[in-house]
């Protein structure tokens, strides 16, 4: 099983509602963001087009906060995710440093936290918080390696592109446009 | 490293992540790979670990919409919102207001004690009482206005699903001066143009077959940026099948980005674009002959009427190509009967084009057999609600926010013109405002006339959850429970199916607040009205209605919501059409509006062009925000604020101006803005400026909200009023831009 | 022609990308490892070529403040921890490919390899101290005279890593343009030999010594300067993002202090002063060591910080 996350651009409007979702579900301190909406307006006037996407720690198969990770703290949990230990977690921000997307931030509490891909509810059959909120369906959660699955069935789609591909982080979250 | 304090002030670790160690792989539950559908029904039995078990479904009323929703709640504190699967209009989705829903419920600055002023108005400073007094105060005041002045003496403002209690006590106390600025400063134009033409409204919520339609045009809506959550979950299916999008709009909006085209057009020309689109239409036969044949009246006048409006016409007045304009009508005939062009929400723009543009969109959906058809505007049904028999209401003066003659097809009383009728006691005194739920200081234009005609009342009453502007100037301040907290009555919806829902409370309320349903049966009582409010509490108020409605009310405690049996709102689904109009067609020439001397077809007039060096001010929505009842919100203030001035790049360059300087607005009059930030931006027009509204707070009991971005109302010194139904028109305001410092 | 591009984000908007991620303790430590590991090489190439007898006091005392600095380096990176009680992790694992972990395992590994080479070197003050201990420490002490070639290759190949690794940590990271380089491992241990041997020739005081010493620094000093320009030219040929990293150092908001004090201030000017002090024309001064000192600090300070001016993420 390898979970990840298809986000379809066309339909998100970025009204952030998965952001505050999350919040909520897990409890992310004020001021900082396990998710947030990045909006993207290329071109002058009249001539313009518009990217908005919601974007999180993108759960890498190769992932250099894991590589650059000290104590084990940063893991690949085996199912498509990468989470944290925070009782090995000592605060040296090597993998803030290391993740090419700014996905990671300090807890108040002094350990490092970001999106988990709320393993807690995938693990009982229940969807991410944000995916669950999103009015526009924009977010979808599932297996990749179910060819039935509304993930798979994105991922078939021409449009599929991941953040930053220079970074050679092959993420399990990616977009379609 | 600033080390803030959580979202929750909770100190418990109950949402302590213990990953598993590297290497170890605990047994993983088979999830479900397919989470995208619409509701998840198959999980409402999951028990969640956020609560301690108890969900409650309730109605969401951080916008007006409704949408049925899940409020989690451990140790008295609202956790998470969800929608709830069960309701029509959320689905089990929810937009970022609702989600927000805990940081109304435990916003710190929440009035929680009756207040009596004991400083000038406006001077914000009070005196907690208790009920009792605030009660008898109110009481004690109301009874000398009618003394002296009669009980029509007492005007009643009011917004949102709380206020029926109060419109009722007021219906009895005998006056007929209750008035909601939803319609004459929002949606007024579009209802009293929909009703003329097809004989309804287009509903709240709207009823627009969204997803099934083949081509939208959205022309003054920005959904998307607009978070009505059904029509945005409805959008986003639209746009992902590859419907046809046209979008009008000065601003490349969120929708626009999404559209296969996009019109920027020239602010206040849009009457031209429509009767072009019309006239296309009906000279290349690409309306829907038959339908119209059938259910409409004054087709050959309007064919006439429409003859010199060429696209060619129309785009020297927009600055549209006239090829596009040409195009779009055609893809919109081809697409037809299941096109639709939105009616829109908030219509008062220009004054006297309001209701006829709105007329205009009403005509082109007529034309495109869009009212009746799926994918246009279906009809909805409603439950059948049986009310809690009581007395009848006396007989009460005519409303005073009119003159004879004024705003005759006004369908109910226009706000401002209340506001007018206390300033100039004309046709009578009025001495008294109870306002409930609306911050008249900012949600009518002009504030100072509102200052003002409330500096000469002899009471005002406001009833509210957050310390709002309003509240400042209130003599007596009665604090609500928040819609988490209360009973409302029951909340009925006509949709496709016909619904009924339930707003109930998830937490105990706070401090001394009370649901609205005490506070009116309380000073019912105490007025002598206590025949209206005969039920004992509103667990006694609710069994009798649900009984006489046969609605189980355990059912609706359990979910939130009944919906009703399927019914046909579409003719494709065996709709018979019928049009509740004195012709009983669709009028597409107003024989009414003509009685009255008004144009019976929309006329267009050119707007005034910004004087050298202005840009038109427009206003709208930020997604995150429902306009100023959210601003204080802190769980929404995580979110991206929309307190910044959309200004055209090109035009920022000229003035110096870079992207997030402070720039003060000064308008037509003179009148000067607080600083804002400008967001320098391509997707603008170079000749109008965008901002939304509900911010500029500077009420100090709104400890978050005050200071932050600039309120739009200040920069509306200028307004036009609609004289068909009365709605204050509000974006014929220009604006010059300094910078600052 | 760049399409014009706005972006921005939620946290953007919210002000939440402000704070630098790695702060001044960073630098601290990456200077001080550094010139430890200078240090612990440039003392151990004495013993190793030349002989015990060779190494000077001097030497002596620049080895026995060692442990006292990279002491201190570690102070400074415990300070940097945000979750201090949990430092002991890092001992619980080896992660072969995080810099960060072999560092605190090299780190621990070098202190008893320097205390040994202290037992077998010691200044002239502890001299006696030692000679009477018997016991434990005498026993050591006469093991470390006997195996002293060993432990200057152990102290060589320690201070080698020590150097090499703390430029390997940024570069490791990837994800900043500015430290994306291969040469970043190289850079630092030049620089930090270099700052070794400045540091000596700050406490040594035989002639002879200085002028070995100089000598040293010179091509020390000319290396870096070599690997400097291949990793500003490798990083101005690497694309647009690299291109912008190293426009911060050269010409932008970095630049007065890079060009101006470790350019310039740190390697060019000490190394002409150096030459003409050799060639009699100038007289050996302590202000070259000291600007080469300043210099190495400052290089690490700009690395980091200008490093985290520039994420990759746009917003």
């Amino acid at each position: 099983m390898r979970r990840v996350m298809i986000i379809d651009e066309s339909r998100c409007v970025g009204c952030e509602a998965c952001v505050l979702a999350c919040k909520n579900e897990n409890d992310v301190p004020e001021g900082m963001y396990r998710d947030w909406v990045t909006q993207e307006a290329r071109g002058t006037f009249p001539e313009l087009s518009l990217s908005i996407r919601s974007e999180r720690c993108n759960h890498c198969q190769d992932a250099p906060c894991v590589t650059n990770c000290p104590t084990g703290a940063s893991h690949y949990r085996g199912d498509g995710t990468v989470q944290i230990n925070r009782a090995l977690c000592t605060g040296c921000r090597a993998c803030i440093a290391a993740c090419p997307y700014g996905a990671r931030f300090v807890h108040p509490d002094g350990y490092v936290d970001k999106c988990t891909l709320c393993a807690h509810r995938l693990d009982r059959g229940q969807g991410t918080a944000c995916e669950e909120v999103c009015p526009t369906q924009a977010i979808a959660v599932g297996d990749a390696d179910d060819p039935t699955s509304e993930v798979a069935r994105r991922m078939r789609r021409a449009s599929l592109y991941v953040l930053q591909p220079e970074a050679a982080t092959r993420p399990n979250v990616a977009y379609v446009r | 490293m600033h080390r803030a304090r959580g979202m929750n002030a909770l100190t418990f670790s109950r949402r302590r992540f213990l990953g598993v160690g590297a290497g170890t792989m605990a047994a993983m539950a088979a999830t479900q790979a397919d989470s995208v559908f619409r509701g998840y029904g198959a999980h409402a039995g999951v028990h969640d670990p956020c609560t301690d078990g108890r969900v409650v479904r309730t109605v969401c009323e951080l916008c007006f919409w409704k949408c049925g929703i899940q409020a989690h709640v451990l140790n008295n504190h609202v956790t998470k919102i969800q929608g709830s699967p069960l309701h029509p209009l959320s689905l089990g989705r929810l937009c970022p207001r609702g989600t927000g829903g805990g940081g109304l419920a435990h916003d710190p600055d929440r009035l929680v004690r009756p207040l009596v002023r004991v400083g000038p108005r406006g001077s914000e400073r009070f005196e907690a009482v208790s009920w009792e007094v605030a009660l008898g105060t109110i009481a004690e005041k109301l009874e000398v206005i009618r003394r002296r002045h009669g009980p029509e003496a007492v005007a009643m403002f009011n917004h949102g699903a709380g206020a029926s209690w109060f419109k009722h006590l007021f219906r009895a106390w005998g006056t007929n001066n209750i008035a909601a600025p939803s319609f004459a400063q929002c949606r007024g134009p579009r209802d009293v143009a929909f009703d003329l033409t097809f004989g309804a409204e287009p509903g709240s919520p709207e009823t627009l077959d969204i997803a099934a339609s083949d081509c939208l045009v959205l022309i003054g809506s920005h959904l998307g940026e607009n978070m009505h959550n059904t029509q945005v979950q409805e959008f986003a299916d639209f746009v992902a099948k590859g419907g046809d999008l046209i979008v009008v709009d000065p601003r490349f909006s969120v929708a626009a980005s999404k559209a296969r085209t996009w019109l920027p057009i020239r602010p206040g020309t849009d009457t031209a674009l429509l009767l072009a689109w019309i006239h296309v239409l009906i000279t290349e036969g690409r309306y829907q002959r038959e339908y119209i044949e059938r259910y409409a009246q004054g087709f050959d006048e309007l064919a006439r009427h429409v003859a010199p409006f060429t696209p060619e016409w129309a785009a020297a007045e927009t600055s549209l190509d006239p090829e596009l304009i040409r195009s779009t009508a055609r893809r919109m005939g081809a697409a037809a009967p299941a096109a639709l062009v939105h009616p829109g929400r908030h219509a008062t723009w220009y004054g006297a084009d309001d209701t006829q543009r709105s007329r205009a969109i009403a005509i082109l959906d007529a034309l495109l057999g869009a009212w009746g058809h799926r994918g246009g505007i279906f009809v909805p049904a409603g439950m059948r609600l049986a009310p809690y028999p009581t007395p009848p209401y006396p007989s009460a003066r005519p409303a005073a926010d009119r003159r004879p003659d004024e705003a005759p097809f006004a369908l109910e009383p226009i706000a401002q013109g209340l506001r007018r009728a206390t300033l100039d006691s004309d046709p009578y005194p009025v001495k008294a405002w109870f306002v409930y739920g609306t911050n008249l200081i900012q949600s009518l234009p002009q504030k100072a006339e509102t200052i003002r005609a409330i500096q000469s009342l002899d009471l005002l009453v406001a009833v509210d959850v957050i310390p709002a502007e309003i509240v400042g100037y209130a003599d007596v301040v009665l604090p609500e429970a928040s819609y988490l907290e209360r009973y409302d009555d029951l909340i009925g919806l006509s949709w496709r199916r016909g619904a009924v829902a339930l707003r109930q409370p998830a937490l105990p309320p706070l401090g001394d607040s009370k649901p609205g349903w005490w506070i009116a049966k309380k000073l019912g009582e105490r007025l002598g009205l206590g025949a209206y409010f005969p039920w004992r509490d509103i667990d006694d108020y609710l069994e009798e209605r649900c009984r006489r409605s046969n609605l189980d009310l355990a059912t609706l405690k359990r979910d939130g919501v009944i919906v009703g049996p399927e019914r046909a709102s579409t003719v494709e689904e065996g709709l018979a059409l019928s049009f509740h109009t004195p012709s009983a067609k669709i009028e597409l020439s107003s024989e009414r509006l003509r009685e009255r001397g008004f144009d019976a077809l929309p006329v267009y007039r050119r707007p005034a062009d910004p004087p050298a060096g202005f840009f038109r001010l427009l206003y709208g929505r930020a997604p995150a925000q429902t306009f100023g009842r959210t601003a204080n919100n802190r769980q929404l203030g995580q979110l991206t604020h929309g307190d910044r001035l959309w200004l055209n790049a090109s035009a920022a360059a000229r003035l110096g101006v870079r992207n997030g300087d402070r720039v003060r607005m000064v308008n037509q009059d003179g009148a000067r803005s607080e600083p804002v930030a400008v967001k320098v931006t391509e997707r603008i027009r170079a000749d109008c400026v965008f901002l939304p509204h509900g911010w500029g707070h500077t009420a100090r009991g709104l400890r978050y909200a005050r200071g932050k971005g600039v309120d739009d109302g200040d920069m509306i010194t200028r307004v036009d009023v609609d004289p068909v139904m009365g709605g204050t028109g509000m974006r014929g305001n220009f604006v010059s831009i300094e910078r600052e410092g | 022609m760049d399409p014009h591009v706005e972006i921005e984000s939620t946290r953007s908007l919210a002000g939440a990308l402000g704070a630098t991620n790695w702060g001044w303790e960073i630098p601290v430590y990456l200077f001080l490892g550094g010139l430890v590991a200078g240090l612990l090489m440039a003392v151990c190439v004495v013993a190793l070529v030349r002989g015990r007898e060779r190494v000077t006091e001097g030497m002596r005392r620049g080895l026995l403040a060692t442990p006292v600095l990279l002491s201190l380096g570690m102070g400074a990176l415990f300070v940097d921890l945000t979750y201090k009680l949990h430092v002991w992790r890092f001992y619980t694992a080896f992660k072969a490919a995080a810099p960060m972990s072999w560092g605190s395992w090299i780190l621990l590994a070098v202190y008893p390899v320097m205390a040994l080479l202290v037992l077998a070197m010691p200044p002239a003050f502890l001299m006696g101290a030692r000679r009477e201990g018997a016991g434990t420490l005498g026993r050591l002490t006469r093991w470390s005279e006997a195996h002293l070639r060993g432990l200057a290759m152990a102290g060589l190949a320690g201070g080698a890593a020590l150097g090499v690794y703390t430029g390997v940590l940024l570069s490791a990271t990837g994800a900043q343009p500015l430290w994306s380089s291969g040469a970043l491992g190289a850079l630092f241990l030049a620089s930090g030999a270099s700052a070794g041997v400045a540091a000596l020739m700050l406490v040594e005081r035989e002639h002879d010594a200085k002028e070995l010493l100089s000598r040293a620094d010179i091509g020390l000093i000319a290396a870096e300067l070599v690997v400097v320009g291949l990793w500003l030219a490798a990083l101005l040929t690497q694309g647009p993002a690299f291109r912008a990293a190293a426009g911060l150092v050269l010409w932008g908001e970095y630049a007065p202090v890079f060009v101006g004090f470790v350019l310039f201030g740190g390697l060019l000017l000490p190394a002409a002063l150096e030459v003409l002090a050799l060639k009699g024309r100038a007289a050996h001064s302590r202000a070259v060591p000291a600007l080469v000192l300043l210099g190495g600090m400052l290089l690490r300070v700009v690395i980091v910080y200008a490093g985290q001016a520039v994420p990759l993420f746009p917003a």
